[in-house]
């Protein structure tokens, strides 16, 4: 079973538990030889989840599927870009529907790009949004039109941390609990160990509680603790700093962020979802680089997560 | 001579008979104890394949279950080896089964004395004249009991420890048992009535051998009135439920015998006491790179939550929901303790639930349906790969065992690639051709493949039970020895086998009931395509809509529209009074976002203030522009209409360019101007 029959399975079952969905993984992994560290160096089940949900193929851990996942309907998520419009298939699959859309493909070029260890993106290429409207008619399939931009554009700038559910609360504490702070040095950034009395000293920052290899993240503001996701700290205190951690290539349409700084998951979705591959990582200089992104959203990824200019 | 005195003689004499027959008794006993194993069920080391890793096996050597050591001294021999096989195969009057087991037991199990009733009174003749005698005879008896002191500093601590593992089961074999209880295991030894304790010996080799002589323990001369295994549990029970078989069973492996018709037992609900413990299974995770983690998976009851907090004697334990069905256990250091076999029980409320996993020391783990990874199975199957996990000291019977069943060879991994401290695991094990089992030897039998035919339903998309996804059916397997008149037919119509051993019919692939059969074994599984319906959730809520997979959808009513504009622009404008969008503040030169209505201008936000050399009142909608004003519906709220004149009225006080700078956005503008300015004194 590899990882487009780990997406069938997942849509035939609709929704379950985590722990459903990693003795899958684990069934998954068993038989490919007992793969158990993904290429970037995660657990395996990790490293699918992440994937599947940046692809808008499963949603993990949020409302409608707490601590457990759910299939997104299936979708055709629009990007036209120049003289021609991509269609990406996201969200859950079957048999019967890739069947479907095989059999209705017309004046529309289908393209089956096979990834490690992530299900193949279904790309339809098409001169214009009418053509692969019909095309996902036929085959049965809605269609977002502009679903990067509107993604996008529905969401709030990282500063506004109560959109983005952060919740004021007492930082954590206990015997297990492992605290680092991010710290951003000269031109770089890491996280260093702390401490929680540190945390509560400090007046602005980041910090990562972790225990059982559950990691939360409290953000100080004035010395208040928000707890919110990792990547929007990482990113309200570059923008603090008045930090420039993304690049955007004119010439290749590529957007380039530093490693460290993978933006929040919908932004990540969003770019991801203009050409409906994941971002590249370039291992040696340490970023991410997503393909196919319009100047436009670009700008509006920057913009949401407070950065200035690109 | 009085009667008193008569009495007190007798006494003495009975003692001392009774003292003389106990030493005859032990001579006998160490007499057998230095004599050689008996050849064909105990296999030597050099006759194994050279298949182990020997470099890891050290020290214990003389706890390996195939041979006593030659010179090793008596307390260490009577750990190992026991003849009474012998004695019961030759119908020789049957030796006294050691005191010292019990004893060494109650050296390192601290409640299993007491609990399982085995008194340290060695039998009832002692306990007789004990009860006659003086004191010092009785102590004088009671000498077997303390050979538990022998063990004391004869073995090193590892040793003792290992001891202490094997002597857990051998700690029961040593009770005769008269009670008539039946628990109702399958186990023939005990069908005569003579408890738990005859079917237990799994342990060692020469324990296995007591086996065959179970039916033999009620002729014990020496005999120790112990409760049978329920009458224990039943008096424990009745003092209290923290008492109950704190000790999990010991693993009886499965025999080949014919079953018998028993009587049902009425089974009590909510009986605590009555109730069959759930499964505990050995499940393997190999990598690539060969290195393989174990873990404990409990069966999961169906009114239980996803995770679960147990006992462990006094210690709690977490069990995490794992796939379907099952837990994981939460084992940590434990693990290989608990692979000895370990009890957890649960108490909820009036629903108590136990979880056992028998006490072994070999566990054989096979692919099966519905676990990822290798996971305990009942035995060995031809054509099948295995991972067999042992004891260290078991290595070398069970290489030697699985060496005459399959000509491939596989390896002996240890600790440093995941085997639990004291135990090793073998892998791949693919038994090619069958063995006939050994009788009485039960946990070997285990590892000697059947020529016995069965059916396995492998690979596929398995939704779950015996479902599978159309359109990835199962692969079917046939393992054991066909005979020459027997074929595979699925349903009902014969199947054809495939070059990679699969059985395969026209429409065994077909949505639908499928039934494979053969030589009597029959599979049955279902191949579904679910419904395509997924419905559509918030999964992300924020204020301008929702977002779920890739769509997105908005909370208003009326449709949304995606509009860039420049940045220096960001005050929206529409056709009616109070149609007014403020553009969040952005870093690039251009915005772009959603707005709720078809804006028509976009201004500066600050007009008054702004640069008149740069700031542009921008036209964005053309069509707009030649449909014209849309009436004033007065629906608008009053701040929404003082925001929209005032936006326009401070653009017209500025006097700022138009963009695109025509005749006729000029005139339009002035059409909106005069509009905002009536509109403005009407609310004044």
């Amino acid at each position: 079973m590899g990882a487009n029959e780990l997406l069938l399975w997942l849509s035939a079952n609709r929704a379950g538990s985590w722990s459903r969905f990693r003795s899958a993984v684990d069934e998954l992994a068993s038989t490919q030889g007992g793969v158990v560290v993904g290429s970037e160096g995660l657990p395996i089940y990790h490293q699918l989840r992440f994937q599947l949900q940046q692809l808008g193929h499963v949603e993990f851990n949020i409302a409608g599927c707490e601590q457990g996942w759910r299939v997104a309907p299936p979708i055709v998520a629009l990007a036209c870009q120049n003289d021609r419009c991509i269609g990406i298939l996201a969200g859950a699959r079957s048999t019967s529907l890739l069947r479907r859309l095989v059999e209705s493909v017309s004046q529309v070029q289908l393209e089956r790009h096979v990834e490690i260890e992530q299900p193949e993106v279904i790309r339809l290429i098409g001169e214009s949004e009418g053509v692969l409207e019909a095309l996902a008619a036929r085959a049965g399939l809605r269609v977002q039109s502009q679903a990067a931009v509107f993604m996008l554009a529905c969401l709030p700038r990282i500063d506004d941390l109560w959109a983005w559910r952060g919740r004021q609360g007492p930082l954590p504490f206990g015997k297990h609990t492992t605290v680092s702070r991010f710290e951003i040095a000269g031109r770089g950034a890491r996280w260093v160990d702390s401490s929680v009395d540190e945390a509560e000293r400090t007046r602005d920052g980041l910090f990562r509680f972790t225990r059982f290899q559950r990691r939360q993240h409290y953000l100080r503001l004035r010395g208040r603790s928000i707890r919110v996701q990792g990547q929007i700290g990482n990113y309200v205190l570059a923008a603090k700093h008045q930090r420039q951690v993304l690049r955007y290539d004119r010439l290749s349409r590529q957007l380039i962020v530093r490693d460290l700084y993978r933006p929040p998951l919908l932004v990540d979705r969003a770019l991801t979802l203009c050409s409906g591959f994941l971002a590249s990582h370039d291992s040696t200089a340490r970023t991410l680089s997503y393909r196919d992104v319009p100047e436009r959203l670009a700008q509006m990824a920057a913009g949401i997560l407070c950065q200035d200019r690109l | 001579m009085d009667i008193a005195t008569a009495f007190a003689i007798g006494a003495l004499l009975l003692a001392g008979a009774v003292l003389m027959w106990l030493n005859s008794r032990r001579s006998r006993h160490q007499t057998e104890l230095d004599a050689p194993p008996t050849p064909e069920r105990v296999p030597s080391s050099e006759d194994s394949q050279p298949l182990v890793d020997h470099s890891s096996v050290s020290g214990p050597m003389a706890l390996q279950p195939t041979h006593a050591p030659e010179n090793n001294s008596p307390s260490e021999a009577q750990i190992f080896v026991e003849p009474v096989d012998q004695t019961f195969a030759s119908n020789q009057e049957p030796a006294p089964r050691t005191f010292h087991e019990p004893a060494l037991v109650a050296q390192t199990l601290d409640d299993r004395p007491t609990q399982d009733g085995l008194i340290l009174a060695p039998t009832e003749a002692v306990a007789a004249a004990s009860a006659l005698a003086a004191p010092e005879v009785a102590a004088a008896l009671a000498v077997p009991v303390s050979h538990q002191d022998a063990y004391d500093g004869t073995l090193d601590p590892p040793l003792q420890a290992e001891a202490a593992s094997v002597s857990d089961s051998s700690s029961v074999i040593e009770a005769p048992v008269t009670s008539t209880g039946d628990e109702g295991h399958s186990n023939p030894s005990n069908e005569n009535g003579k408890g738990w304790a005859t079917g237990i010996t799994d342990h060692l080799p020469e324990e296995r051998a007591s086996l065959a002589s179970d039916d033999k323990t009620s002729e014990l001369p020496l005999q120790v009135e112990v409760p049978s295994r329920e009458e224990s549990s039943r008096s424990a029970h009745a003092k209290g439920r923290a008492e109950v078989t704190r000790e999990p069973a010991d693993y009886r492996a499965p025999r080949r015998v014919p079953p018998r018709n028993r009587p049902t037992r009425q089974v009590s609900e909510g009986s605590f006491d009555r109730q069959h413990p759930f499964e505990i299974r050995v499940n393997a995770q190999l990598d690539r790179y060969g290195f393989c983690a174990f873990r404990l998976l409990a069966q999961r009851p169906a009114d239980c939550p996803s995770e679960l907090q147990v006992q462990q004697r006094e210690d709690n334990v977490t069990f995490v929901e794992s796939g379907e069905g099952w837990y994981e256990i939460d084992a940590g250091t434990a693990l290989a303790a608990w692979l000895s076999g370990v009890l957890f029980r649960q108490a909820d409320g009036e629903k108590q639930h136990r979880w056992q996993l028998s006490n072994r020391a070999v566990h054989v783990l096979a692919a099966q349906q519905g676990f990822a990874g290798p996971t305990s199975t009942t035995r060995i199957t031809l054509q099948r790969r295995h991972i067999v996990l042992c004891r260290s000291a078991w290595v070398d019977p069970v290489v030697q065992v699985l060496a005459e069943s399959q000509s491939d060879p596989f390896s002996v991994f240890s600790e440093d690639m995941g085997a639990p401290t004291g135990w090793k695991f073998l892998w791949p094990v693919s038994p090619t051709h069958p063995v006939e089992p050994v009788l009485g030897d039960d946990i070997l039998n285990l590892l000697r493949p059947q020529a016995d035919v069965e059916l396995t339903l492998e690979h596929g998309i398995r939704i779950h039970d015996s479902v599978w996804l159309a359109g990835y059916p199962p692969d079917i397997r046939l393992s054991g020895v066909l005979n020459g008149a027997e074929a595979v037919h699925i349903d009902a119509q014969l199947a054809v086998q495939d070059a990679e051993g699969f059985f395969a019919t026209a429409g065994h692939a077909r949505p639908g009931t499928h039934i494979v059969s053969c030589a009597g074994q029959t599979r049955t599984y279902s191949i579904d395509e679910p419904d395509a319906e997924w419905e559509r959730w918030d999964a992300y809520s924020f204020p301008r809509g929702t977002i779920c997979g890739a769509s997105f959808l908005s909370p208003l009513k009326a449709e949304q529209r995606l509009i860039t504009v420049p940045a220096t622009s960001r005050v929206l404008v529409g056709t009616e009074p109070g149609q007014v969008f403020f553009c969040q503040l952005t870093r690039g030169t251009d915005w772009t976002g959603l707005v709720p209505f078809d804006p028509v201008w976009a201004l500066p936000s600050d007009p008054l203030h702004c640069d008149r050399g740069k700031a542009r009142v921008v036209l964005l909608n053309a069509s707009l522009v030649q449909g014209g004003r849309q009436p004033l519906s007065g629906r608008c709220s009053i701040e929404l209409h003082r925001q929209w004149t005032q936006a326009i009225t401070d653009c017209c006080r500025k006097r700022l360019q138009m963009s695109p700078s025509d005749e006729r956005t000029l005139s339009l503008w002035r059409d909106y101007a005069a509009l905002a300015r009536s509109s403005w004194k009407r609310r004044q």
